[in-house]
């Protein structure tokens, strides 16, 4: 009895003084103090860092991430962390430069769906930021003059009466564009960029549209040429692509170029026009590229026309709407890789349109825990900067030789835990009670001495 | 039950270990207390019609882990279980009450060494008078693996170190273990009550794991080693146990499933009344954990399979699903899942059908 009581008075007494020497619950004072220790050790750093991080000390995040990541520019976890904490400090650029590099080196898979989506709404986010510094620069952007080889090309305007084939605005510009971006002497300002200065100057002109909102979005990108475009329906089936060069530095037009078929050979004409382009601009190009640009995304009319509708509907901000154009188009034409891309893309904006960068965080912080990185973020938020890294080993081979006696799930993991081996019950191990389906009395018979 | 005084000092350790808990809420390892309970019904039914059996069973488990620092932490469990069995919709035998308590602490020393430490509170229900004995009885096997097998099996101390260290790209996990029961009395046979002591048991663990892609694999063996169990003044050994038991834990497709195995091999022993044969119990199962809006489903499989003396003796497949919700600091995790499958004698092979049913509603405080 006397060592029973003893063991009793240890087992409670000996935890309330070890709990009373607790430390406090901020880790982050103890990585601080591990990062003194060790200023060259990356997993102190970048424990500190993911700390500082939660504790929203973006800045001071960002310096030691930034640290760890000169250190060991291998290391997934902190490029992930600095591009969040750059992110959070509306550093756009160096965030979308940090997630790129998790992409490269990370190791969680889920993480690095999280991440495409992440710079997908990244691009939007600095096309905005930067069209918007562009407009409040404009004063002093109008006096530098874009390179003649930087070209945009804005929507086209179309002209018609049958309005469904409106959308073909944008499909055209797009086709346009990517046949342009063949050319290695050009350097074609890409369409989102080119939107959301259109947007920006819309928004600073109070919703007023000005006739040369082009041209001015073309100065304010800094593109020397842009292609200024028509789309005339001129009845029935017949359509006109129409296309002149401007120069951005004093609206000067070029020649036009015109193509006019019926709308199935609406392909057929788009390259021709675009051959006519690079023959006004100037631009020889080599057989590869010739035969890059021949080459077309689609060959489906009406695949097309619900691309072209996506797009309408992406610029307009209703990404769902999009996601499902682009995705009709994929159903419409399996082979339009284009379509399939824009449709993964504009998921992704979607989700990030309605997602927080703090959101954000929440749920790749939440997927990194499924894989091994997640031991870094437990290195965080413990305040220990090198976990053991056979704990679960250590703790899988103290519970199974003294396991529980009631099997209950007590560990918080997403994995659904099977059922564990029963344990030995000596009482009716010995008087073989435990037999099951035995009908009638169990009669236990003790030889008595 | 009769109060001894044996168990009024196991009441007073549960108080003290209950009033300890408040003493950690300021500790920083706070966010690691956890309260479950668990609430759940195991069914299986043997058999057809008139002469069909059931063994039901109801428990209210209930789990504190309790975090003291970094490298101390112990956890208390008890239960409260009714167990039946009825023949027709009729009871036969019933036994209900707290069961024994349980309370672990594991101590960790540098990075590879743990000591490990377990005692069992006889708060369970012992003298178990013979109208209870074969319920009390019912709930023990092996094949069908009640959550609750035993209603006391005396006040035990266990005492075991592990040792863990990394091996190129896997981790090696050791350990071993004394335990060291004391005698009690079991159950209540003709008006006199049934002394036992069961024997010290021995266990050795050997184990590896690694990290597969974003996935995990682990491997383990365990050897458990008995001495003589006395029942009154007669000595029985009912044979060792050898677990082998592998698990890979992977994600695909956005989903985390696991494939999970394990394998219960006893030696050949005796027991009351004759030579206890040997027996071996195989269960594989496969699940995945699968969030929808917010809420992660776990459906499961479990396929399991019995053997005595190396004759067929009982198969059971298992479906079923779990959810996880959360609301504040609960965790909320109900589960249901359905049995079938059939018994065979060993003698002569006359298979008797098997169905069973298992229901849970785990609730986890932060």
């Amino acid at each position: 009895m006397v060592w029973t009581r003893l063991l009793i008075v240890l087992l409670v007494v000996l935890p309330a003084a070890v709990s009373a020497q607790g430390r406090g619950r901020d880790p982050i004072p103890r990585l601080e103090a591990a990062r003194e220790r060790s200023p060259q050790s990356v997993p102190a750093l970048r424990a500190l860092g993911i700390a500082y991080y939660k504790a929203k000390r973006f800045e001071d995040a960002r310096t030691v991430l930034e640290g760890a990541r000169q250190l060991d520019p291998t290391d997934g976890v902190s490029a992930l962390y600095a591009g969040l904490a750059a992110e959070a400090l509306g550093d756009l650029t160096a965030a979308r430069r940090a997630y790129t590099t998790y992409l490269e080196v990370g190791k969680t898979a889920k993480v690095k769906d999280d991440i495409q989506a992440r710079l997908v709404a990244l691009a939007r986010e600095e096309a905005v930021a930067s069209a918007k510094a562009a407009v409040a620069n404009e004063a002093t952007l109008a006096g530098t003059t874009g390179s003649p080889r930087v070209v945009a090309v804005p929507p086209l305007v179309f002209s018609g009466s049958d309005s469904s084939l409106k959308p073909l605005e944008r499909g055209v510009a797009e086709l346009l564009i990517t046949d342009l971006s063949r050319s290695a002497q050009l350097t074609v300002v890409e369409r989102d960029r080119m939107q959301a200065i259109a947007d920006e100057i819309r928004l600073a002109e109070s919703g007023r549209v000005e006739a040369s909102t082009a041209v001015r979005a073309g100065r304010l990108i800094q593109a020397g040429t842009l292609v200024s475009g028509v789309i005339v329906q001129e009845g029935g089936d017949r359509l006109s692509l129409d296309a002149r060069l401007v120069k951005v530095a004093d609206g000067t037009l070029g020649a036009p170029s015109t193509v006019t078929d019926a709308l199935d050979a609406l392909f057929t004409m788009q390259k021709a026009l675009v051959f006519q382009l690079f023959e006004q601009l100037g631009v020889t190009l080599t057989p590869a590229e010739r035969q890059a640009i021949e080459r077309r995304p689609t060959n489906n009319l009406d695949a097309f026309l619900q691309y072209s509708r996506g797009l309408q509907a992406s610029d307009a901000g209703r990404f769902e709407d999009a996601a499902r154009f682009f995705n009709d188009a994929r159903s419409l034409d399996p082979g339009f890789g284009l379509a399939a891309v824009r449709a993964q893309t504009t998921q992704a904006a979607a989700q990030a349109a309605v997602q927080t960068v703090e959101v954000a965080s929440v749920v790749i912080e939440s997927n990194l825990r499924t894989g091994n990185e997640g031991a870094a973020l437990t290195a965080a938020m413990t305040g220990n900067p090198t976990p053991n890294p056979v704990a679960t080993t250590l703790s899988t081979a103290a519970q199974s030789v003294n396991p529980p006696a009631i099997a209950v799930q007590t560990t918080t993991s997403n994995a659904a835990p099977p059922q564990a081996p029963p344990q030995r019950d000596p009482t009716t191990s010995t008087t073989g009670t435990d037999v099951p389906n035995r009908t009638g009395t169990v009669t236990i018979i003790i030889r008595r001495p | 039950m009769v109060l001894t005084p044996r168990r009024a000092v196991t009441a007073l350790a549960f108080v003290g270990l209950v009033t300890a808990a408040p003493r950690l809420a300021s500790a920083q390892l706070r966010d690691e207390l956890a309260v479950i309970g668990a609430p759940s019904v195991t069914s299986y039914g043997f058999g057809a019609g008139a002469a069909k059996r059931t063994v039901s069973q109801r428990t209210v488990p209930f789990v504190v882990l309790l975090p003291i620092s970094e490298r101390f932490s112990k956890d208390l469990s008890t239960a409260f279980a009714t167990s039946e069995v009825s023949v027709n919709g009729t009871a036969v035998s019933s036994i209900s009450g707290l069961t024994d308590t349980q309370l672990r602490g594991n101590y960790t020393l540098g990075e590879s060494l743990l000591l490990t430490a377990g005692l069992n509170l006889p708060t369970g229900q012992y003298l178990i008078p013979a109208d209870q004995q074969e319920a009390a009885g019912q709930i023990g096997n092996d094949f069908l693996n009640y959550g609750v097998s035993s209603m006391g099996n005396g006040f035990a101390l266990t005492g075991g170190v592990a040792y863990a260290r990394p091996i190129g790209d896997w981790n090696l996990g050791v350990g071993t273990s004394l335990r060291k029961a004391t005698r009690f009395d079991a159950f209540e046979v003709e008006e006199a009550p049934l002394r036992f002591t069961p024997s010290d048991e021995v266990r050795l663990r050997v184990g590896v794991d690694r990290p597969v892609g974003d996935g995990q694999i682990d491997l383990g063996l365990s050897y458990s080693a008995f001495g003589v169990d006395v029942a009154d003044t007669t000595t029985y050994s009912t044979g060792d146990r050898l677990i082998a038991t592998a698990g890979w834990s992977f994600p695909v497709q956005g989903v985390q499933a696991y494939l999970s195995a394990w394998n219960l091999f006893r030696l050949a022993g005796e027991q009351l009344g004759g030579p206890a044969p040997g027996e071996n119990v195989f269960n594989v199962s496969g699940g995945a954990s699968i969030e929808v809006q917010g809420v992660l489903l776990q459906p499961m499989a479990e396929l399991r399979l019995w053997q005595v003396d190396g004759v067929k003796a009982g198969n059971l497949m298992h479906v079923g699903i779990r959810a996880r919700l959360g609301l504040g600091a609960l965790a909320v995790y109900p589960s249901v899942g359905l049995g079938t499958g059939a018994l065979f004698s060993t003698a002569d092979g006359t298979a008797t059908s098997l169905s069973g049913f298992r229901g849970s509603l785990t609730v986890r405080w932060r």
